[in-house]
């Protein structure tokens, strides 16, 4: 009985162990990523505003891609979507395509990090 | 939709009403995405879209109100419901235990499981109300532990305020992970006590 307890709680603080190993290996992978600043993806939860400062674009760039007046809109882009008669995914697809065209007639910000040095590989 | 996206979008739409009414009913333990939103809110803050002021009085509200509910079940909820735990956890004697516990290490236990173990939050203000935790004491500890959270979790937001997403799964994380950590100290000590010798009837 006794031994069968010790047993029991042997196996569950392996299974702990390697559950927090797992979370713990999940959690600095997340932070590398936090650290190098990658787009979010866009999702229909988002507004207008949200995705604007995500992606640092002006808002009336995505205004503009919508077909919607220059106005505060707080709307999500799914309530977006099903007041214009689109899917999510259409407004999505959209929004990034307008965020890419912009990004790419934009001219390089002279205040961005340098990309980091590689380093060369030794034998 | 998931759910977290749900939620999110409700956020976005209705405002602050959706994060009161969510922090309220996850700090009772039903399983809603408070850290996701209040990290959302901090970035909305940073925005401009929220106020820092209401965000902090609603969410701290909210939580503290939820918390409530949480130790009220616990130390009047029904009989029934205790006599099922108690019957669970090994009976009077151990509910005895527990209750000693909670007098000695409750104060602890309630401030870090508001910010810090937040996954057993839930769970400590059931036990603090079945341990009949003095009221004031909790209310005290709760609210001192829930402010930190608040500020703490709405400051990452503004910080990381592009970053919501990436920031919520890199703290769900950590934040198992210090649960983990709890678990394990508490499992190991049992393991390295010295094996007790076996009952007699155990001998037999």
């Amino acid at each position: 009985m006794f031994n069968n307890r010790r047993r029991l709680i042997s196996l569950a603080f392996v299974l702990v162990s390697l559950l927090t190993i797992n979370f713990a290996i999940r959690g600095i992978q997340h932070g590398r990523r936090l650290r190098a600043r990658p787009d979010e993806p866009i999702q229909g939860w988002m507004n207008i505003g949200y995705v604007a400062h995500s992606y640092h674009v002006p808002p009336q760039v995505i205004h503009e891609a919508l077909g919607l007046p220059p106005q505060p809109d707080r709307r999500p882009l799914a309530r977006i979507a099903v007041d214009t008669g689109r899917t999510t995914d259409e407004v999505i697809a959209n929004v990034m395509t307008a965020i890419q065209q912009f990004r790419g007639a934009r001219p390089p910000d002279p205040d961005a990090p340098a990309p980091p040095p590689v380093e060369p590989r030794t034998p | 939709m998931t759910l977290n996206e749900y939620v999110l979008q409700g956020l976005v739409q209705y405002g602050l009403p959706v994060l009161f009414a969510t922090i309220l009913f996850a700090s009772t333990g039903v399983p809603l995405p408070a850290t996701l939103l209040l990290l959302t809110a901090g970035s909305f803050v940073d925005q401009g879209t929220f106020n820092m002021g209401w965000v902090v009085g609603l969410t701290t509200s909210a939580a503290v109100l939820g918390d409530h509910v949480g130790y009220g079940i616990g130390r009047w909820g029904s009989g029934r419901l205790l006599a099922t735990i108690s019957r669970w956890g090994g009976g009077a004697q151990k509910i005895a235990q527990a209750e000693q516990v909670a007098r000695r290490w409750g104060g602890l236990g309630i401030f870090l499981s508001r910010w810090l173990m937040t996954p057993i939050g839930p769970v400590i203000n059931l036990t603090s109300g079945m341990a009949r935790y003095p009221l004031p004491a909790f209310f005290c500890f709760d609210l001192v532990g829930e402010i930190v959270w608040v500020m703490l979790y709405v400051t990452m937001g503004r910080l990381f305020s592009d970053q919501v997403q990436t920031l919520s799964a890199a703290l769900g994380n950590f934040t198992w992970v210090i649960v983990g950590m709890l678990l394990m100290v508490v499992l190991g000590r049992y393991l390295i006590r010295p094996a007790q010798p076996a009952t007699v009837s155990e001998r037999v």
